[in-house]
């Protein structure tokens, strides 16, 4: 099939190697047709180019060969188009990491397995807004970022860092808990009554977090979440759990309500996350 | 020392030989990359597909089946990779506006030519309009699914099959 006898003329290698536009379309593609057939030709071509070209483009398939492969959450963000700086500062999140995502999926099983004991939605309906606040102290604890010091020189430092590491950490944890929510007894409208309470409390965590450490913020919003929880049981009388006025229409409506504040609240002072000034 | 062949570095490849990539590297490097810069005016993006393209080979060479050319092999990786760099950039229209003015094959084997003995070929091409001669590029010359072709070009698959559909009619009855 192969002519050996006939070779590019090397002036027009040369141009096609420097310049390819400029090649019209008929000569190109028999220019083209040829050279994956004839090893001389692309070795006549190679040679138009300078050596230094030829380098560098190996250096960089070197540099991606050699780099060791990214964990498994950073290639997921990265197939889903999340770009390779962001992905890799979500997946350093030390709640994303192994030993913080098998504690958030424990705590999600522990809850809901409570409520399997007790055959109600009660006990996870009260624990399962508190599970991405814990992963939001655990991610935001300067101690337990292991990117911390680096992080404070990067551009993205400050509360970019934290809404969007925060928006991952909620994302995740409310998945995990979702999946959980489909073991309770009673699968229902009822049983999705914790997801409104868990945004207000997370998103609480984040405004409170402009005045006080994450830390005291989160320990503050349990108490006050399983206080109010608490009282609110006492007061309605001899109702299970799942039907006291914390997870009735009205209980959501308020906890919309506090999501929305804490929201304008976190966002108007975004820069006051008292987690970053450990850092300044 | 007499040179090794393109078929031993891919085996060579296969087993982890980083030597034997870089010689393929260098040897397939320039002239892949002048030929993906006639499908893509970008050359940010065609650096790109080329270095996809011999990371691609270091991890699937095994997946050659060790017969055919390799410089065939690689070809084929690389119009891939370009057009993935492209949907992951989203950049259709500077790709299509790239390839509309891209040139056609004069390659035999191809189901364009098929039962096509005489006639003025390289002239039956240069009369198509550059869309159609962008397809039968794309999926001749190139050997580009309908599907691989439409996301080189911009265009939906089933605007590759008609346009495909028309060339073949046209070219029929230019060779005739």
């Amino acid at each position: 099939m192969t002519n050996t006898d006939w070779h590019a003329p090397p002036a027009l290698l040369a141009r096609f190697a420097h310049d390819p536009a400029t090649v019209d379309d008929m000569t190109a593609a028999s220019v083209e047709a040829h050279l994956v057939v004839c090893a001389d030709c692309r070795a006549q071509l190679t040679a138009a180019i300078s050596p230094a070209h030829v380098t560098a483009s190996w250096d960089a398939i070197a540099d991606r060969i050699d780099r060791p492969r990214p964990a498994l959450l950073e290639r997921v963000l990265h197939r889903i188009g999340v770009s390779s700086g962001l992905g890799r500062l979500l997946a350093a999140t030390p709640a994303l990491q192994g030993a913080g995502l098998l504690a958030i999926c424990v705590l999600a099983a522990g809850a809901a397995v409570l409520s399997l004991t007790a055959d109600a939605e009660g006990p996870f309906l009260v624990l399962a807004p508190l599970v991405p606040l814990a992963a939001v102290a655990a991610s935001f604890t300067p101690a337990a970022d292991p990117a911390g010091e680096a992080g404070v020189a990067t551009p993205m430092h400050g509360a970019g860092l934290v809404i969007r590491r925060a928006i991952a950490v909620v994302g995740v944890t409310f998945g995990v808990l979702a999946a959980a929510a489909l073991a309770l007894p009673d699968v229902g409208p009822a049983a999705a009554a914790w997801v409104l309470p868990a945004l207000a409390l997370a998103l609480g965590a984040l405004a409170l977090g402009t005045w006080l450490r994450v830390e005291v913020a989160v320990g503050v919003l349990s108490g006050a979440w399983l206080l109010a929880v608490w009282s609110v049981w006492l007061a309605g009388r001899d109702i299970p759990l799942a039907d006291s006025a914390t997870f009735s229409v009205n209980g959501q409506m308020s906890a919309l309500a506090v999501a929305v504040v804490a929201a304008v609240v976190a966002a108007t002072r975004r820069n006051h996350f008292a987690t970053l000034e450990a850092f300044r | 020392v007499t040179a090794r062949s393109d078929q031993d570095l891919l085996a060579a490849v296969a087993d982890g030989d980083r030597g034997a990539l870089r010689e393929l590297h260098d040897r397939h490097a320039v002239w892949v990359s002048a030929r993906l810069r006639r499908r893509c005016a970008d050359g940010d993006i065609v650096d790109e597909a080329v270095q996809d393209t011999f990371v691609a080979v270091w991890k699937s060479a095994g997946r050659w089946d060790g017969r055919g050319e390799p410089a065939a092999w690689i070809w084929g990786i690389a119009i891939r990779r370009l057009i993935g760099v492209l949907r992951t950039r989203g950049r259709w229209s500077r790709a299509a506006a790239a390839v509309t003015e891209s040139e056609i094959m004069v390659a035999a084997e191809d189901q364009v030519l098929v039962g096509v003995e005489h006639g003025d070929l390289a002239g039956a091409l240069r009369d198509l309009s550059p869309e159609l001669r962008a397809v039968v590029q794309a999926t001749v010359l190139d050997g580009l699914t309908s599907r691989e072709a439409g996301h080189l070009l911009g265009i939906p698959s089933g605007t590759v099959k008609t346009r495909m559909m028309r060339a073949r009619i046209q070219l029929r009855g230019a060779l005739a």
